[in-house]
């Protein structure tokens, strides 16, 4: 399992090189949505795969969002791929500076020793019994979000007000 | 020989029939349209036409494959494969009655990859570099997330009855009596956005033919087209078997009986859609937005605490494993 | 330093260092820092299952929240520059008048 853990993070890596190198918005989603699937690999192989899957479901649906924005609001007769001299650049720079920092940081162990499974049998998930937290002990953590989500819906709502009267309308 | 066994002719046991059976299914299809407008289906090819969906498939992969040169190359070629293989994936958890692979999470599996599925259109739409593809995705992909909303409600309901997201546990709370009695206005709610999900009549706005020509897949020609005609039917039928996991589950769980069972209710429900394709006109899009917004999505999210609230206030909350 | 460690800390680096070289898209940017919350969400789980903490996997819940917030304050900003300026591209934003 660690040879596949180290195959996830490999991919993980270059996926975010992909977003950081700033493509074209398209590919950049695409990058994107690649970084979110290696990165729940990896969770899963650590073994909370209850988390894994809820943000990988969350993160499909803000991209697929955020995808169909970059088509309407940015769209590029001539879209930037990874392959132009300009992003390559970026990937080879950032991929050079990532080879620098493991030199730094002296990347001794592989994987580290602890995941989930191997300090032996849970009968409830570690993953699934600390997101139950959430509507015990959490509450007060849970009631900030449902706050925070409805000060958005009414952000959002003020910033996109149409007919001059919006927050960002000068003309 | 035990790996060969798992990881090969084990997948390939479930691939093959499934397959199989979609290829039947267009040919089904084709059939009771037919009869239900006066006339005969295809009927030269074989006995019956049995063999027409064999030749249309020989027919479908030896044409030559068109691509854009405007397109954008590599995704566009990927994505109809990525289609076939998600909405093959996604039978992985299904027990039948024992399932491939036993998850504990295998419902979210399931809308994972569902909603995984609306990328394999959306990107195929973008990647042809065609307006009408374009914008067939584009309502595709409204329509889908709009209706994942409500599948995903409708599920947290039967998942608070059952108290776990496993689909084997589906099978032990229905012993007693199919889940569809007690929820009965969720059956019908799920049986409608499953429709919709699936963009099948007559919420098929994805490939209106007087407006879009054929959606998404206009530029997709030969084995391509065909892959993503067997994506999509691979998930009618894949969630016609999660109803009748859901809720038509039957309590014999013997091996020889319990997968005939199934079957035989996946069939109905299948030509059931068969039926709703041949009866109801299209909608218009704002109908379709309004019914899962204004509709569908008040009344799950009031049936959810509904079911909530009668399994603590009756003491009958199922054992949350 | 795990391996798992480094692949996040270098990755959370990238995505800022690209949000900050990077000044043509709004919505690279809104990309990167998306990236960068991704990131850090997966360093917050890691670090619930090395530390067998449960009660820490509040934590990715709650950040997975206010990225959903920070996405959506995001998008609503490129809609309403988009529809002020015609464009999303940065440089627009500093003109005094268009």
């Amino acid at each position: 399992m660690s040879y596949f853990l180290f195959l996830f993070l490999l991919c993980f890596a270059l996926a975010i090189i992909g977003v950081a190198s700033n493509p074209s918005p398209f590919y950049g989603v695409i990058g994107l949505v690649m970084a979110a699937f290696f990165g729940c690999a990896v969770l899963v192989g650590f073994g909370s795969s209850f988390v894994s899957l809820v943000l990988f479901l969350i993160y499909l649906g803000g991209m697929l969002v955020v995808f169909v924005y970059s088509i309407a609001m940015s769209a590029e007769a001539y879209p930037k791929t990874w392959g132009d001299f300009l992003v390559i650049l970026y990937v080879f720079g950032f991929a050079f500076l990532i080879l620098v920092f493991s030199f730094i940081f002296e990347v001794s162990d592989i994987m580290g020793s602890l995941t989930v499974d191997n300090v032996g049998l849970y009968v409830i998930r570690m993953d699934f019994g600390g997101v139950m937290l959430l509507y015990s002990i959490g509450g007060p953590v849970l009631l900030l979000c449902g706050f925070g989500l409805l000060l958005v819906l009414f952000v959002v709502l003020e910033l996109t007000r149409g007919l001059a009267r919006g927050a960002l309308r000068i003309v | 020989m035990q790996n060969l066994l798992n990881y090969i002719i084990n997948p390939l046991m479930l691939i093959i029939p499934i397959l199989v059976a979609v290829a039947f299914l267009t040919l089904l299809e084709r059939k009771l349209l037919g009869y239900m407008q006066q006339r005969k289906g295809p009927n030269l090819t074989g006995p019956m036409g049995l063999l027409q969906p064999i030749a249309d498939g020989v027919k479908l992969f030896i044409k030559e494959p068109i691509r854009p040169t405007s397109s954008s190359t590599t995704l566009f070629i990927i994505m109809p494969t990525m289609a076939l293989m998600l909405a093959l994936m996604a039978w992985t958890p299904m027990p039948m009655p024992t399932p491939m692979s036993d998850m504990n999470i295998g419902l979210l599996f399931i809308l994972t990859l569902s909603s995984l599925t609306v990328y394999s259109i959306l990107w195929s739409g973008w990647a042809s570099n065609s307006k009408y593809a374009l914008l067939g995705a584009l309502r595709a992909v409204a329509q889908t997330i709009s209706y994942e909303v409500t599948l995903t409600l409708i599920l947290l309901s039967t998942i608070m009855l059952v108290g776990n997201f496993s689909l084997s546990t589906l099978i032990t709370t229905q012993e007693p009596i199919w889940l569809a009695a007690p929820t009965w206005p969720l059956m019908m709610m799920w049986y409608i956005s499953t429709l919709a999900e699936t963009n099948r009549a007559p919420f098929d706005l994805t490939e209106g033919e007087s407006e879009l020509v054929s959606g998404f897949n206009v530029e997709y020609a030969a084995g391509p087209f065909a892959l993503f005609f067997l994506a999509e039917y691979t998930n009618i039928l894949m969630m016609n078997t999660l109803s009748c996991m859901l809720f038509f589950n039957s309590s014999n769980t013997q091996k020889e009986i319990y997968p005939m069972l199934l079957m035989t209710k996946i069939c109905l429900l299948t030509i059931g859609f068969l039926w709703v394709r041949a009866s109801y006109p299209r909608f218009r899009y704002d109908q379709l937005m309004h019914l899962t917004w204004k509709n569908f999505l008040p009344l799950t999210l009031a049936l959810l605490l509904w079911y909530i609230s009668i399994t603590v206030s009756t003491a009958s909350t199922p054992p949350l494993l | 330093m795990t391996l798992m460690q480094f692949t996040l800390l270098s990755s959370f680096t990238l995505s800022m260092l690209g949000m900050t070289m990077y000044r043509t898209h709004l919505i690279s940017a809104l990309l990167c820092i998306e990236s960068m919350l991704l990131t850090l969400f997966l360093a917050t789980t890691t670090f619930m299952q090395t530390t067998q903490t449960t009660t820490i996997t509040i934590l990715p819940m709650t950040l997975l929240t206010f990225s959903a917030c920070e996405a959506s304050v995001g998008l609503a900003l490129l809609v309403a520059s988009t529809r002020t300026y015609a464009s999303d591209h940065l440089n627009t934003m500093n003109l005094l008048q268009c």
